[in-house]
């Protein structure tokens, strides 16, 4: 599977999980700054697992980024949920979980993926990854209860 | 109080969070397909030229602003190319410095055009010009009541691409 193959295969996924990361405004930057990155040292097409490349790329890029701005990504900034909305506050609780949280069960919950699956497209152990699925579930649990 | 039952609710609340917030992801535009750019160069290209020109290739490729491009210049034409390249470096960028990405040069260059601007952020890029260790964008930066397309260029800066905003003109060219 050559480059541009690989790519418009995979940038529909990266863009709508760059969005849960970083918010709308910032998820296409963030996913040509990581092809770019890449492509910089490799092609697409040498890797073993470019999908789980991808993904890797897209959340540590992510997490530079959200680190960098010192405020967690904001409700506001993804729009359309009046304050009065019930679901404001547990929207905003899942944009509140540390981006490795908010992966795993964007991957678990939104895009159907096993633990296994979800914790190679992350970079990590099965067994942290259903530790952020447990500490995201008990967090949102949390807000649920006081709402 | 049912375990089980308050784990399903507390699934389906993120499902319906997500569900939010993917809706709101930039769509993709099957109307703005990729371009290749021809590389353009002046000299026999070295590696990280080589390695520059592919980058503008998947920018290109990944923001594909087909229509927008201008055609890829021939090589008798790449001398005017490199001095607009040059011009443009010339333009003195908001506090002089080089930014480590196309939008964080280009929203630089933004917020110092207009103070007080809120939230801007980069919505599409393209490719003109793709030389010898030089990158030339166009960088779409957009915000409430600002569209401007920047033109950014990046260059090797002890091996790294580093990127500064040019001259803007607003989306709508007037």
């Amino acid at each position: 599977m050559d480059d541009e193959t690989i790519y418009r295969k995979n940038r529909d996924d990266l863009i709508r999980y760059a969005t849960v990361l970083v918010g709308p405004g910032g998820a296409e930057d963030v996913v040509s700054t990581v092809i770019l990155r890449i492509l910089a040292r490799r092609r697409l097409d040498d890797l073993d697992e470019p999908r789980a490349y991808l993904f890797r790329g897209v959340l540590n890029e992510c997490k530079t980024r959200l680190r960098r701005r010192r405020t967690h990504l904001n409700i506001t900034e993804v729009g359309g949920i009046p304050a009065d909305d019930p679901r404001h506050h547990v929207i905003q609780a899942v944009l509140d979980l540390p981006p490795q949280q908010r992966a795993a069960t964007y991957l678990v919950y939104w895009a159907g993926l096993t633990v296994a699956e979800t914790a190679d497209l992350i970079g990590i152990r099965p067994g942290t990854a259903k530790r952020y699925l447990h500490l995201a579930r008990r967090t949102l649990k949390g807000v649920l209860d006081e709402y | 109080m049912n375990t089980e039952h308050d784990d399903r609710d507390v699934e389906e609340a993120f499902r319906r969070s997500f569900a939010l917030l993917v809706d709101r992801a930039p769509a993709s535009d099957p109307e703005w397909p990729p371009v290749a750019i021809a590389q353009v160069t002046t000299s026999r290209p070295t590696p990280r030229g080589w390695m520059v020109a592919a980058m503008a290739f998947l920018i290109t490729l990944a923001f594909g602003l087909g229509g927008l491009v201008s055609p890829s210049p021939s090589p008798a034409d790449s001398d005017q190319f490199q001095v607009q390249t040059e011009a443009t470096l010339a333009v003195p960028a908001p506090s002089g410095a080089f930014y480590p990405t196309p939008a964080d040069a280009a929203i630089a260059y933004a917020t110092a055009q207009k103070p007080g601007i809120e939230a801007p952020h980069v919505t599409r890029m393209f490719v003109i010009y793709a030389g010898q260790d030089i990158v030339d964008l166009r960088v779409l930066v957009e915000a409430d009541d600002f569209c401007h397309v920047y033109g950014v260029t990046g260059r090797v800066e002890q091996d790294e691409l580093a990127w500064r905003g040019g001259p803007a003109q607003p989306c709508d060219g007037s």
